[in-house]
């Protein structure tokens, strides 16, 4: 059943045009990392390499390609009324979740580990950035499973998903967690760049400001669990109506 | 398939019908009975309120085996009722059950019951075979390419099949949405207004199909706002308006009251003064009156009413100009039962 809901998920997200979309999204990062390395722009490899990578993916391509594909396995069916053909029928809620989550997910973690691997490859994978850019990769693919699983979640919590997802990247991660501490460990572009740091110890996003490896693991564990159960639990209790 | 098959006589009937909440058109067995327990579908003192608005007001009904038919006009809680039925909207109070089961919250239901919904959304990109085949799958079905075949074949679609549902008609949607509801041969369907958008031959189509189902015992509750439709097709019928179960009953009986309720005529004619003496005479008239240059007349018995009026303006060398029933929207109508 799991599989089938998967299948279909598949078929919605990759049969609209948002897929170019999403490629053109996770396009730009190598664009640029071909573009920087046919210039020959002058600085130290390593560390240009992960300021590139954290610039244009970290905080751009992963929770943008993660916020629309996220928002649009179920919130996108819910928006247009075609998950009542999904609902009205004998499967338990929690596995339309994992089917969704199943379908979702590695497409995220592929665009944007694909666009960080290439990219960062292409920048300084001959200078010796080849650590950092494997470490970044695993990084950004823990971070996309978690902002796929937040998003899909904030999907079904709400009608406005887009605007709420955007608000909590830019507001939230964007300009509070630089502002205040605190409000660092609430944030997945920290749980994943606290992950590349402790993957490439001494490398150039290992600086004092990086949350503890520990913190940033239990923190994607924690959005990850969290999500699945809200989407389950608002899954059987959604209410749609049958007329217009 | 399991579930209660075959006639069961007398639960929409106003008989068997646990009585709603006043005011409900009355019979003369109208006594408050018990709805049967194994009734497939039950509702009791149901209501479903958003905010301060009341879409469904205390509405207790039983249905059984056959088409009956969810009459009201647009706006009366058709969809909310139905929504209900289907497990798509909790009840605020009361409870709905399907084949003794809530709806609400309960996917396992769904083995059971089939929905179509009135909503147009299909996913656009599918083929019409592939969004049945899915429905199918999911119903856990062993051989689901064949069980949608079954059912693209009985709803007459099986031609296109291969086509994107973006690319069908509003008919050929509402069709392909019930194969995807009968796909696993529910003993329950539930249509939301299916014959909208349909042409007069797909209409007939649908109709004939569902009275094949019915007679196979099925439990089929449609809704529409159109009499017509519901005259056709259901042997039963819940008059719902504002919320409140208005009638329920055997057809024939509610359209016979809504026949012999009170009809107003506007008429204009060569001469109305003797028109309307004329009229006040006859039995079947219990008021004329002469305003704003109308002659406005008021009458109890309909057919007995147009039958006389040409005889007497004949009678009295009367021309007839203009005869309008001042109001004889389905609204007013459903109103009217409300009140009574």
């Amino acid at each position: 059943m799991i599989r089938i809901v998967a299948a279909g998920t598949l078929r919605s997200l990759f049969a609209r045009r948002r897929v170019i979309f999403l490629l053109l999204l996770a396009a730009v990062p190598v664009l640029i990392g071909l573009l920087a390395r046919w210039r020959g722009l002058p600085g130290e490899g390593v560390e240009r390499t992960a300021t590139a990578i954290e610039q244009l993916v970290v905080r751009a391509v992963l929770p943008l390609v993660g916020l629309v594909l996220g928002t649009a396995a179920i919130g996108a069916e819910i928006e247009d009324g075609t998950i009542i053909h999904l609902i009205t029928k004998p499967v338990a809620r929690w596995r339309i979740a994992v089917g969704k989550l199943l379908a979702t997910t590695p497409p995220v973690v592929v665009l944007v580990a694909g666009s960080t691997l290439i990219a960062g490859l292409a920048i300084g994978g001959d200078r010796g950035a080849l650590t950092t850019v494997l470490a970044l990769t695993a990084g950004v693919s823990l971070g996309a499973v978690a902002y796929t699983f937040l998003f899909v979640a904030l999907g079904v919590l709400t009608t406005r998903a887009l605007i709420a997802g955007l608000a909590y990247v830019i507001v939230w991660e964007g300009l509070l967690a630089g502002l205040f501490e605190g409000s660092r460990t609430l944030s997945i572009r920290e749980y994943t760049l606290a992950v590349a740091a402790a993957l490439d110890p001494g490398g150039p996003l290992d600086t004092d400001l990086r949350l503890d490896p520990v913190v940033a693991v239990v923190g994607l564990a924690a959005v990850v669990g969290v999500s699945f159960a809200v989407t389950v639990w608002r899954l059987g209790r959604l209410e749609l109506q049958a007329g217009d | 398939m399991s579930g209660p098959r075959g006639p069961v006589e007398g639960w929409v009937d106003p008989g068997g019908v646990i009585a709603p909440a006043p005011p409900i058109l009355s019979s003369p067995q109208s006594a408050v009975l018990e709805v049967p327990p194994d009734a497939p579908i039950r509702v009791e003192h149901a209501s479903r309120w958003y905010g301060n608005v009341v879409a469904v007001n205390d509405v207790s009904f039983g249905i059984g085996a056959g088409i009956t038919g969810l009459l009201g006009p647009n706006g009366a809680g058709k969809s909310t009722l139905l929504g209900m039925l289907a497990g798509l909207l909790r009840p605020s109070a009361g409870s709905v059950t399907v084949l003794g089961r809530p709806t609400w919250r309960d996917p396992g239901v769904y083995r059971q019951l089939g929905l179509v919904p009135e909503r147009e959304a299909v996913p656009a990109y599918l083929s019409g075979r592939r969004f049945v085949r899915d429905a199918a799958a999911l119903q856990g079905l062993p051989d689901p390419g064949a069980a949608a075949d079954r059912a693209l074949g009985i709803v007459d679609l099986l031609d296109p099949a291969d086509r994107t549902l973006g690319t069908y008609s509003k008919g050929m949607r509402q069709r392909a949405k019930l194969a995807a509801a009968l796909v696993h041969d529910p003993a329950v369907l539930l249509l939301d207004e299916p014959f909208n958008g349909m042409d007069p031959r797909q209409r007939l189509h649908m109709m004939d199909l569902l009275r094949q189902m019915a007679a196979e015992g099925r439990t089929i509750l449609f809704s529409s706002h159109i009499l017509e439709e519901v005259e056709r097709l259901a042997q039963q019928v819940l008059v719902l308006y504002a919320g409140r179960l208005a009638a329920s009953g055997d057809f024939r009986e509610i359209r016979r009251l809504m026949t012999d309720r009170p009809h107003e005529f506007t008429i204009r004619s060569s001469d109305d003064r003797r028109l309307a003496a004329a009229l006040v005479a006859e039995p079947s008239v219990f008021a004329a009156e002469l305003r704003d240059g109308w002659l406005i007349v008021r009458t109890a018995d309909f057919p007995a009413f147009t039958r006389r009026l040409p005889v007497l303006a004949r009678d009295g060398s009367v021309t007839l100009h203009e005869v309008r029933p001042t109001d004889e929207s389905l609204e007013s109508v459903f109103a009217y039962l409300v009140r009574r």
